[in-house]
């Protein structure tokens, strides 16, 4: 761990970075209200967040590959110290798939089901390069090779029905790896899987991530998973992050109300035998602009001004940053008293 | 919202004739087309209805009155279709073939209605070997295209308006079968089938007073598709000359008569043929009314 | 793979034996005596005897089933009476100007249906996509007797075929001289296979291996083609085959209109004059085009979607008893969508 860290201080430089970035849906409903969050190179980068937490929506936004009627409304997004949110079809092309590798959560859908795995994976190779055939097929084995999967050479030939679901996702690994991205965006790639093919996979974008010095964005709900691979996490709630800070702080001392329930919540080893954490029930979605702490109705400690403002990123820690007013040294210790219910805003 | 209607479906799919929860799960914009549709269709259909309706009471020429003066006559107050090459009223002539092709359509489509519902549903329900023959069988059918077996129809046992609609009856109850058989085969797997079989419900009933009403509306749909289909099918054989017999008026004989002079008199082959396309149209629309309810119907 | 196509050509066959069996019943149940029928009233009764014996009529049922299917094994379609030649020789004089007119009808449909699909699609229910649908919808409500004139009346010729007097089938000539038919049973079939194919774009379209295309960054051209079309042509395909008997039936009709020498035109002489023989010829011979190519349509299908031919493969295993694979049958039947 201290060994990749180092790495990373060495190279400094961003790979991604997002800046207050902003996406509605075509009704106005904030789905991503304000996100900033950056990848160094070589870094893995954990985004955890509950389902409508945003997380999806945000590295759809980064791809390019968001659907119809929902689109960026404010903020930018540096690729490569380049801004790609207002590129055009073709300057997005040359950057997807090259520069950029996706790999989706459901390698069943993600796969076209009349093409050959070997066709699917050198369509990568076909579009950005113009590598004769021989090559790419070289390339193809080789890349097949790199990602564990069993007998190349007929898996080439073979359709993604014919694979197990464990199978397939490597597939997709191997095609976001081919071209040498520079970022590998992982769209909770072991959801469909089973425990231990899921840490095959991991371990396999850890390895990859070391041999070839590849920035990593990983979405996961999951904090085991994010815990497994993650250099540093972002914690989403409702759009927005409320916790950043390196794997081992978030894990282990966790400052935001919802990061530490999200860890008392999940069922580990330790915990045997105790009582899990419960978190009240999410009420109805704001789906308006946020004009309060998004968390505060759900939070135990919410106290008046929870209700009134919206906190922003303070630091708590080196590297390590929250949004919360618990840690606002503003506030007087008599003005945190806990209220439960919403204040009249009058 | 949506998402969670959805998932209830599914597990009410399971246990209960899906017909039972529709108004609780209706989605109001499917169902505004359905609406919407109907209202299309029923106003083309009704285009011809009052047409006819009004021919009955004003009746300017007799059927085969010639007018050699006014041949070739467009649209006019006189003449509301025109007249064609021996001067006839063409409006006169289309009306008096309204009620035949009517008949003639009903006709086919109760045929193949009927046999069709009784051997898609026995084969649906049953599957297994009656499937296998049954499935040969309409295969066959619906390998020899519809006019095909009208004409061999026709060279056997001479032309006639039982004929046309024996014949044409016949090709029908394929399409028919196949509708009901598919319908039966998706709802025999589902468990509301399965416990009613298990509280020992006869075969007859769960085929009538279940499977049946589910697939009402696919059926209505298929009928007023049908009823197209014959409308077009009879026009055919008669444009042939081989329909009905030669002393009735069709549209399909009008049309025949009148395409040797399409470029003298327009309206003598227009109006029979835009008499075919608002029947035909109309049904389509009613038909894909129903077909949206059945959608609607299976969520 | 093998065993599939054996048994998919074992189940060809016995629907054409359905086929011609109905035939057969047809001819059977002729009221009166159809060797009478068939010489006219003025016949003398040695006449009428003497067709009675060479046509087999006073054989027992089952002898004239027999023999009516090793003639047709043989290649032997009987003889016309109404031509005084052999069924044989003017089904393949006609049969050109039919097949052609098949053909080159399918070729409108298929440059037609096709942009018009993925125009359609582009944006599901906007009103160019109403538009194409309502008017390809009413294409289909008019009948193709009908279109012709409409055609016609647009383009102010009509363009009869034996105008120029030949009769030999010329493919030379043929393409200039047929498209007037051929597009008019081309557009009252077209709205058919145009809306398979919309349909199953817009499906394909959401699903997410075109999101992975895009993720590869594949230009908007190549995730189309290579991918959203490929992927929607079975369904296509299936509609082109569905469509194939409605194509004849309207090229029967068209030939009427444009008067052109193929099999419509001696099909419908044949039903005028009673002439049974050649009219059961010509029935046979499109019925047997028709299984052949939905035939060749299966076959095609499973070349182009490995899923199916997995499916196949499991469906005709060597241990499956006949009653197994009925029922398996059945089941993916009901899954399939309608």
């Amino acid at each position: 761990m201290t060994r990749r860290l180092g790495h990373s201080l060495v190279n400094k430089s961003d790979i991604l970075r997002v800046e207050n970035l902003k996406v509605t849906s075509a009704n106005g409903a904030e789905l991503v209200r304000d996100i900033s969050l950056n990848v160094k190179r070589g870094e893995i980068v954990g985004l955890v967040g509950e389902s409508g937490s945003g997380k999806s929506i945000t590295i759809m936004s980064i791809a390019g590959l968001l659907p119809k009627g929902i689109s960026i409304a404010s903020g930018r997004v540096f690729f490569e110290g380049r801004d790609i949110t207002k590129l055009t079809n073709n300057q997005r092309q040359t950057i997807n798939g090259s520069r950029l590798g996706v790999i989706y959560q459901d390698a069943a859908q993600a796969l076209n089901p009349l093409m050959t795995i070997g066709k699917q994976i050198g369509e990568v190779l076909q579009i950005h390069t113009k590598m004769p055939r021989k090559e790419i097929k070289y390339r193809i084995l080789a890349a097949m090779r790199a990602v564990n999967l069993p007998d190349p050479e007929k898996t080439y030939k073979s359709y993604p029905h014919e694979l197990s679901g464990g199978q397939r996702q490597r597939v997709l690994i191997a095609m976001a790896i081919i071209n040498n991205p520079e970022l590998l965006i992982a769209d909770e790639p072991t959801t469909a899987l089973d425990v231990n093919v899921k840490i095959q996979v991991l371990e396999l974008i850890k390895i990859i991530n070391e041999s070839k010095n590849l920035s990593v964005l990983y979405i996961s709900h999951d904090l085991s998973t994010i815990q497994h691979i993650c250099d540093r996490v972002y914690v989403l709630y409702a759009g927005i992050p409320v916790e950043v800070g390196r794997t081992e702080q978030i894990i282990h001392e966790p400052k935001h109300p919802y990061t530490s329930l999200l860890i008392d919540s999940a069922p580990t080893k330790e915990k045997r035998g105790k009582k899990l954490a419960v978190m009240k029930p999410r009420v109805q979605d704001q789906r308006g602009p946020a004009t309060n702490c998004q968390f505060a109705s759900r939070c135990p400690f919410a106290f008046k001004k929870c209700y009134q403002k919206i906190p922003h990123m303070i630091s708590a820690g080196k590297n390590h940053e929250v949004a919360c007013f618990l840690y606002n040294k503003n506030f007087s210790e008599s003005e945190k008293i806990r209220t439960s219910e919403q204040p009249d805003e009058k | 919202m949506k998402l969670t209607t959805g998932k209830l479906n599914n597990n009410l799919d399971q246990i209960r004739n899906p017909k039972l929860k529709r108004d609780l799960y209706t989605d109001s914009s499917v169902l505004n087309s359905a609406r919407k549709q109907f209202f299309i269709g029923v106003i083309l259909l009704g285009i011809p209805l009052i047409l006819y309706l009004i021919s009955l009471i004003y009746k300017p020429y007799g059927v085969t009155e010639m007018n050699p003066l006014d041949r070739f006559q467009g649209p006019s107050v006189k003449h509301w279709f025109g007249t064609d090459n021996y001067g006839r009223d063409v409006f006169v002539r289309a009306m008096s073939a309204f009620p035949i092709t009517i008949f003639v359509s009903l006709g086919i489509n109760f045929i193949g209605c009927f046999f069709g519902s009784i051997i898609g549903a026995l084969s649906g329900y049953f599957a297994g070997v009656l499937d296998y023959i049954f499935s040969r069988l309409t295969e066959a059918l619906l390998s020899i295209p519809m006019i095909l077996m009208g004409l061999l129809f026709v060279s056997s046992f001479g032309n006639g308006v039982i004929q046309v609609i024996v014949a044409l009856g016949i090709m029908f109850i394929p399409s028919y079968a196949r509708i009901v058989r598919s319908g039966f085969l998706e709802y025999r797997q589902r468990n509301f089938v399965k416990r009613l079989q298990l509280l020992g419900s006869s075969s007859g009933r769960i085929i009538f007073k279940h499977l049946f009403p589910l697939i009402k509306s696919r059926l209505l749909s298929a009928l007023a598709l049908g009823f197209s289909n014959a409308i077009l099918a009879e026009s055919s054989l008669s444009f042939l000359g081989l329909g009905v017999p030669t002393d009735q008026i069709t549209w399909g004989r009008m049309l025949k008569d009148a395409q040797g002079f399409v470029f003298q008199g327009v309206s003598a082959a227009i109006f029979p043929g835009i008499l075919i396309v608002v029947i035909v149209l109309g049904s389509f629309f009613v038909s894909h009314s129903f077909k949206l309810r059945d959608q609607e119907n299976k969520l | 793979m093998t065993r599939y196509i054996v048994k998919k050509i074992i189940d060809m066959i016995i629907t054409i034996f359905i086929i011609v069996l109905i035939v057969f019943a047809m001819f059977e149940l002729i009221p009166g005596n159809p060797a009478r029928i068939m010489l006219g009233m003025n016949a003398s009764n040695a006449q009428v005897a003497a067709l009675e014996a060479e046509l087999g009529l006073d054989k027992s049922i089952f002898v004239k089933i027999y023999t009516y299917f090793s003639d047709l094994f043989n290649g032997d379609l009987g003889f016309s009476f109404r031509f005084q030649r052999p069924v044989i020789e003017l089904i393949t004089e006609a049969l050109p100007y039919t097949l052609f007119l098949a053909l080159y009808a399918f070729f409108f449909i298929i440059i037609l249906a096709i942009p018009l699909a993925i125009l359609a699609a582009r944006k599901p229910n906007s009103k160019l996509d109403n538009f194409i649908r309502i008017s390809s919808e009413t294409c289909l409500a008019i009948p193709p007797f009908f279109m012709a004139i409409i055609l016609m009346l647009i383009f102010r010729t009509s363009q009869l075929a034996l105008q120029g007097g030949s009769v030999d089938f010329d493919l030379n000539n043929a393409f200039q001289s047929y498209w007037m038919p051929a597009l008019a049973i081309a557009l009252s079939r077209l709205a058919m296979a145009m809306e398979f194919l919309r349909d199953s774009i817009i499906e394909q379209r959401e699903s997410d291996y075109v999101k992975t295309a895009i993720g590869k960054g594949a230009s908007r051209s190549r995730v189309m083609f290579f991918h959203i079309f490929r992927n929607s042509l079975v369904p296509f395909i299936t509609a082109l085959g569905l469509i194939l008997a409605e194509v004849f039936s309207g090229s029967i009709i068209i030939e009427q209109v444009f008067l052109i020498p193929g099999l419509g035109r001696s099909l419908v002489t044949a039903v005028e004059a009673r002439d049974f023989q050649l009219t059961q010829g010509i029935v046979l011979l499109i019925a047997f085009i028709v299984v052949f190519v939905n035939f060749c349509v299966d076959l095609i299908n499973q070349f182009i979607d490995p899923r199916i031919r997995e499916q196949n493969k499991k469906l005709y295993k060597s241990r499956n008893t006949f009653f197994l694979r009925m029922k398996n049958q059945a089941n993916l039947d009901s899954q399939k969508k309608r």
